[in-house]
């Protein structure tokens, strides 16, 4: 069966309840709904943040997005895949990412969705810039992510 | 000509997002490579040669050997910092 692949990059916030609900609406067989969001903090390493910019490679990041999730259809059996990543400027408190899967049972929808979050975090063309009180500056990458990467092989 | 662009922390530090170069005497992407660091400051050279410079050819991720030609969008980039 094709799985619903859903990707979307952009400056909109969004409605998680109606993300959820689009999901377990694919057809009746979804029997579970496993998601992840991401916010904004208000602080990073000591640091206060009253802004985060974040920036993308149009088209070149849906398409990672889109393999990632394709790579998670090939492990596991589900029925959908929604993920949003918003971009611009964003205060804290504020949504900025969005991993759902739909299955039938909840084993898969829960592997699925951290192997996406792990997988969006070191391999989609995203970029961080904080700004706040202490000035501005670029996001670098963590070696913690790239270890939670690391463990799906 | 090659269309080349540069995200987060080196669009800012090379203070620039995208440059056309002439892909006439451009065989692989380390010759794109050095042709712009010959082209501009010292500050390219730092950036580009970096151990950590992700290069995308037509928005796939390669190594600095990739063919280049004359329609190409190339990428560089620092390691991503999304979710």
């Amino acid at each position: 069966m094709t799985v619903m692949i859903t990707v979307a990059v952009a400056e909109e916030d969004f409605s998680v309840g109606a993300k959820l609900c689009q999901l377990h609406a694919l057809n009746a067989a979804v029997g579970a709904v496993a998601s992840f969001v991401g916010y904004v903090r208000d602080s990073n390493r000591a640091k206060n943040v009253d802004v985060l910019e974040l920036e993308y490679y149009p088209g070149m990041t849906e398409q990672a997005i889109t393999e990632i999730a394709e790579q998670a259809c090939e492990k596991w059996d589900l029925i959908g895949i929604d993920v949003y990543h918003r971009v611009g400027k964003l205060k804290p408190t504020e949504q900025i990412v969005f991993v759902a899967v739909a299955s039938a049972h909840r084993g898969d929808a829960f592997s699925a969705c951290e192997f996406i979050m792990d997988y969006l975090k070191t391999k989609a063309p995203f970029w961080k810039k904080e700004l706040g009180q202490d000035g501005e500056s670029w996001v670098e990458q963590r070696q913690s992510d790239l270890d939670a990467m690391n463990r799906w092989d | 000509m090659i269309n080349v662009l540069f995200f987060g922390r080196f669009r800012d530090e090379l203070k620039c997002s995208c440059v056309e170069v002439e892909a006439a005497d451009l065989d692989i992407v380390n010759d794109l490579r050095d042709k712009l660091i010959s082209m501009h400051t010292a500050k390219w050279q730092d950036v580009l040669t970096a151990t950590n410079v992700i290069i995308a050819v037509n928005q796939k991720i390669v190594d600095a050997s990739y063919p280049v030609t004359a329609g190409d969008e190339v990428a560089f980039y620092p390691p991503v910092t999304g979710g």
